[in-house]
């Protein structure tokens, strides 16, 4: 629990998404207590379900539980690749939406259904970089740099991020934030990564923000060709 | 008998309220659900537990 609250303080985020799990009374400390004590937003996500159904339900259990009206969709389809089931995750979105919850959607990077889960009235839409947990960052930034281009709603870059640059390269592709979980709790030192982390999205934030200059195929000079001394006169 | 998080259980509570003082839970952000209905926490000290009911209690836990 003390590098949970470590690495919490050093990520410099805001909200923390939490899973809704059996209570174990053998467990001594609670991250519901801890986040409050940090003056989090918590994030209740219904991470494990594979149906709207299911997820409808954890969704209401978590507002019982935690007297909040946020949730983090996320319909598995596929329990080796963890992939998203976009098809489930647009039904419950909508039926999320309708009961009053205010929806952050984990979606696949697919623009189309990303603009869907926007009409559906979702708050916020979290394409994904890469497999939940495979720390292979951003497989496709051209896909995610065209749903931030197209969206209104924030874009939150979920799942995939491995180390710094991942999360460096989201933000540089127009990213309104990202989310780490594995990242953190499976490095070697939580702590650092999460100061990593946290600068990586200052970084790119800036970076995104300053208008990089294009990339072009061949060299261009910074220094002007005009001006330069002739040292071999004759 | 009652079936409480999965396992089969012995508990002289006659409600909800009676079961997760029982158990020495904490109720800070926790939810209950009786047969996969969830029960709001103004219902917990009225809501009765039958024999052969399913009662799932949950709470926060890490994971993205």
């Amino acid at each position: 629990m003390e590098l949970l609250e470590a690495s919490l303080l050093a990520s410099g985020s805001t909200i923390a998404t939490v899973a809704l799990r059996r209570v174990d009374p053998s467990v001594k400390g609670s991250i519901y207590d801890l986040l409050g004590k940090l003056n989090f937003t918590l994030l209740p996500n219904t991470a494990g379900c594979f149906s709207a159904q299911e997820a409808r339900k954890v969704a209401e259990l978590a507002r019982e539980a935690f007297e909040t009206n946020l949730v983090k969709l996320e319909v598995i389809g596929d329990d080796v690749t963890l992939l998203p089931d976009t098809t489930e995750t647009l039904l419950a979105a909508k039926e999320l939406v309708q009961a009053g919850f205010e929806v952050w959607a984990y979606t696949s990077d697919d623009l189309i259904v990303a603009q869907r889960l926007e009409q559906a009235g979702c708050a916020a839409v979290m394409p994904l970089g890469s497999p939940i947990g495979s720390g292979l960052g951003v497989l496709n930034p051209h896909s995610i740099a065209l749903i931030c281009e197209r969206l209104e709603v924030p874009v939150l870059l979920d799942a995939g991020i491995g180390t710094a640059s991942d999360a460096a390269l989201a933000m540089e592709l127009g990213c309104d934030g990202v989310l780490a979980a594995s990242a953190i709790n499976r490095a070697l030192e939580p702590v650092r990564m999460a100061e990593s982390l946290r600068a990586a999205v200052q970084a790119g934030y800036l970076a995104h923000h300053a208008g990089r200059i294009p990339p072009r195929v061949h060299a261009e000079a910074s220094s002007p060709m005009l001006g330069r001394p002739d040292l071999f006169a004759q | 008998m009652i079936r409480v998080n999965g396992e089969l259980q012995n508990f002289i509570a006659a409600t909800v309220s009676n079961l997760l003082s029982e158990m020495g839970i904490e109720t800070r952000g926790i939810a209950v659900a009786l047969n996969g209905e969830i029960v709001s926490r103004s219902e917990w000290s009225s809501t009765l537990i039958n024999d052969n009911d399913s009662i799932e209690v949950v709470t926060a836990a890490a994971g993205g």
